[in-house]
Formats: C-alpha cells, sequence, structure tokens
C-alpha cells in the first residue's frame, strides 16, 4: 500500500534537512497559487519566475523560520511571496522580513474554524466574499495587497483622507474574514 | 498612555504590506509590546494569506522548476550569483532608475535599444495595428522629424512617471508618451484628454502593466487645444468626460 503524502509540515521539516526531493513535492504543491499571485502582481512572466525561483530558493536556505502553530505553510509561503512581489513592485533589495513577527514572539492560535475554513476555501468563495464587500472596502484592499500600492498612493487615487484609507482596509478584513467563515450567514445579513 | 505608533488602524495597512518603510519598521516594534494589535495582526494575516486564491491560476513554466530544483541540488548555503540585468525586460526601479522616457526624448537613437519594452498586460491581446514596436517606432520617427514636445507633469506621489505628447508636424495625429506609470487599480483604466477650453475631449484610454513605456496614438492633433492630461477612469472604455483622478497634465503646443 503506498505511503500517505507527507503534510506540508513534514516537507518543510524535510527541507530543513536538505531533503531536496521534499522542495520538489513542496513546490508542485504550492506553485500554481504562488506564480498566479506574482503574475498577477508584477504583469509579467519574467518578474513572477524571478520572485518564485527567489523564494523557494531562500526557503531551501533557511527553512527553519517557519513555525507550524502560527500558519499553514500555505499561509507562510504566500506572505513571503507577497513581500517578494512588493519589494520588486516598489523597486527595493529585498530584505530579511521573515524575522518580524514570526520569531520569537508569542502569538495565539488560529482558530478551530478558520483553520477548517481555510483549509477548503477555493478560488471562488474568495471572490465571491470579496465582491461581498462594501466596494470601497474591496477596492482599498485590492489596490493594495495585487497592485501594490502604499496607503498614501490609495488616498491620493481614492481621493480620501489616509484615516479613510486605513479604517477601510481594517475594517474590510475583518468583513472578508466573518464572509469566509460564516458564508451563509454573513450574506443572509446583506 | 498615549503611544503615537498605537494606531491600531495600521494594523490594516501592515497586514496588506501597504506601509512605507519608516513606518512598518516603528509598528513592528510595537507589536513587541503590544498583545492586541499582535492578536488583530495575526488574525487579518490568515485573511490576507487567501487572497491569492482570487486570481486566476497560472501554471508556471516547467523551466523554472528546474531551475530551482537544479539550483538548490548544488546549493547548500552559498548567497545566490549576482542577476545580470538584461535589456529585454525593464525592471520598474526606485530612485536610481532613469527614466526611460527621457532617455527616449534625449536621442532617438538610444531609443532603439532602451525602448523594449514590455508593456504586456497578461489579461490583454497585444493590439497588432496599434502594436507596441510600431507605435515605438512612430515615436522614433516623429523626434527624428522634429516633433513638437509638450512634457506633462505627474500629479501625486506618483513622482516616478513621466510623460509627454508629440505633435509630429504636417497636421498629424499626436503621439503620447508615458514611463513608469503603475497598473492602473482593478477594473480601471487611464484615459488620456486633450481640453479645448474647458471642453475635454477624449483622446483614448491604455492600460500599462507597470513596466516601461506606454504609447498612444492618438485620434487627433493637437491644434486647437490647451492642456492635455491623464486621469483614472472606470475600465474598459473609460468615460465621457473625466470623472476619476488627475495623474498626469500639461500644457500642449502645436
Amino acid at each position: 500500500m503506498a505511503s500517505d503524502p507527507a503534510t506540508d509540515v513534514e516537507l518543510v521539516l524535510a527541507i530543513q534537512r536538505k531533503d531536496v526531493q521534499a522542495l520538489e513535492k513542496l513546490y508542485d504543491r504550492h506553485r500554481v497559487l504562488a506564480y498566479s499571485l506574482a503574475a498577477r502582481m508584477l504583469g509579467n512572466p519574467a518578474d513572477a519566475e524571478d520572485v518564485l525561483q527567489e523564494v523557494f530558493l531562500s526557503l531551501w536556505r533557511s527553512a527553519s523560520t517557519y513555525h507550524s502553530e502560527r500558519s499553514s505553510v500555505r499561509s507562510w509561503l504566500m506572505s513571503i511571496v507577497h513581500h517578494r512581489a512588493i519589494d520588486k513592485i516598489r523597486g527595493r533589495q529585498s530584505r530579511p522580513r521573515l524575522a518580524t513577527l514570526e520569531e520569537g514572539m508569542e502569538v495565539p492560535d488560529s482558530s478551530d474554524v478558520w483553520k477548517q475554513v481555510s483549509d477548503t476555501l477555493s478560488g471562488e468563495d474568495v471572490r465571491s466574499a470579496l465582491d461581498h464587500l462594501p466596494k470601497e472596502q474591496r477596492e482599498t484592499i485590492e489596490l493594495a495587497y495585487f497592485q501594490g500600492y502604499t496607503q498614501s498612493q490609495i488616498a491620493q487615487l481614492m481621493e480620501v483622507p489616509l484615516g479613510t484609507v486605513k479604517g477601510r482596509m481594517r475594517i474590510g478584513l475583518h468583513r472578508l474574514r466573518s464572509l469566509l467563515e460564516n458564508p451563509q450567514t454573513e450574506l443572509a445579513l446583506d | 498612555m498615549n503611544d503615537q505608533s498605537h494606531d491600531s488602524d495600521l494594523v490594516g495597512p501592515y497586514v496588506l504590506d501597504a506601509l512605507d518603510p519608516e513606518e512598518r519598521e516603528a509598528f513592528d516594534v510595537h507589536l513587541q509590546t503590544c498583545a492586541s494589535c499582535r492578536a488583530e495582526v495575526a488574525e487579518l494575516s490568515q485573511v490576507v494569506n487567501v487572497l491569492p486564491l482570487a486570481c486566476e491560476g497560472i501554471e508556471p513554466p516547467s523551466s523554472l522548476r528546474e531551475r530551482i530544483l537544479e539550483r538548490s541540488s548544488v546549493d547548500w548555503g552559498s548567497p545566490p550569483a549576482p542577476r545580470l540585468q538584461t535589456i529585454d525586460s525593464p525592471r520598474r526601479g526606485g530612485a536610481q532608475r532613469r527614466p526611460l522616457l527621457w532617455s527616449l526624448l534625449a536621442a532617438a537613437a538610444i531609443l532603439v535599444a532602451a525602448v523594449t519594452v514590455w508593456n504586456i498586460n497578461l489579461h490583454q491581446e497585444i493590439d497588432q495595428k496599434n502594436g507596441t514596436v510600431a507605435l515605438q517606432q512612430q515615436v522614433i520617427t516623429a523626434l527624428a522629424h522634429g516633433a513638437v514636445v509638450s512634457r506633462l507633469a505627474a500629479l501625486g506621489p506618483r513622482s516616478a512617471a513621466s510623460a509627454a505628447v508629440l505633435q509630429p508636424s504636417r497636421g498629424q495625429k499626436a503621439l503620447f508618451v508615458a514611463s513608469g506609470l503603475p497598473r492602473p487599480p482593478s477594473e480601471k483604466v487611464y484615459q488620456l484628454w486633450l481640453i479645448r477650453g474647458t471642453k475635454p475631449v477624449s483622446a483614448g484610454t491604455f492600460s500599462p502593466s507597470g513596466y516601461g513605456t506606454s504609447v498612444v496614438r492618438m485620434p487627433m492633433a493637437t491644434a486647437g487645444y490647451t492642456v492635455a492630461a491623464v486621469t483614472v477612469e472606470p475600465g474598459p472604455h473609460g468615460s465621457r468626460a473625466p470623472t476619476g483622478p488627475k495623474v498626469l497634465a500639461g500644457r500642449v503646443a502645436g
């Protein structure tokens, strides 16, 4: 009988022990999501490929910054891809950002509900939740996350005060979380 | 306690990576001692990290996979070799980057090498008639034949953008060239206007990928118009009159 496929966490541990096949499997599992994000943000394949290459090679060199109780591997990977893509958009040298929140700080565990929900979310779920946000909140989040604009640039683009932009991001993200955790309930309240 | 960095509304832009470096560093420091912000950051980061699912799934090339695996199988911790910049895909740089537009206007000969560029949005077809290379050639030709150049000023924090309207001689249609304009927000496009007195007339829409130079062939010459401007409008067709924020503007001659 074939053995169960390794979990993401097992793959990361194996990568820490320099198991190239584990890197290969992890790449295969997450490559489409990672590349789709980078491609959408950067708009050209060469840069998207650069980001993926940087992320996976840096993972190979220092997989020890991953902490399984803090986020899923996929979540962690996406945040690194996003950081690198933002750095590229803003023309900065990549900085070692992994260290800030992740290392040496107490962070509460994700709720059980969220753990279950996030594992089975589809693209459609996320797009639908985004669609159910008030337009200004959705646009603010999209401008920041996918287009890489800073909060000040967004304030300028949308012609609103900076405080409004910050508030829309925060409220929008909380609302998005509710929508994703409880789609039926949240939609019924609309 | 009035801690300036405890603007808990910073949590939103922080998890979206929309803070400037100094602000982000200050908030990082704040997080070390503020449990409630940390908890909120953790909660909202989880939401942010599923946003990639909303993207259209694109399979990366298999050559990328090979490169990654090849490099890791020989790499046991040494730093990466410096990446050579190639001419054919200019990156959007920071303060050191010399705006492509000014290379373009400074010397038509340099243009040919410098204006490579990749104005191709993954989600858009290349319009062959207004193909990038053909338009760039028109710009070169126009400059070589002494087109009147009217520079536009970038408005707002988009100081990396530079643009100009080129009016070739003999009443031909004008050209608009812009470099360093970021991608427009989703479902929006940039729209070019020529203004006669107080009346703006649309001169076309465009949607750069955020890299390189945009060239637009306008449907008219600049004669009779006094000002050119670019605004952000709803896509894909823009508006009948400007409704969105102005990103570029300037007087036009010719």
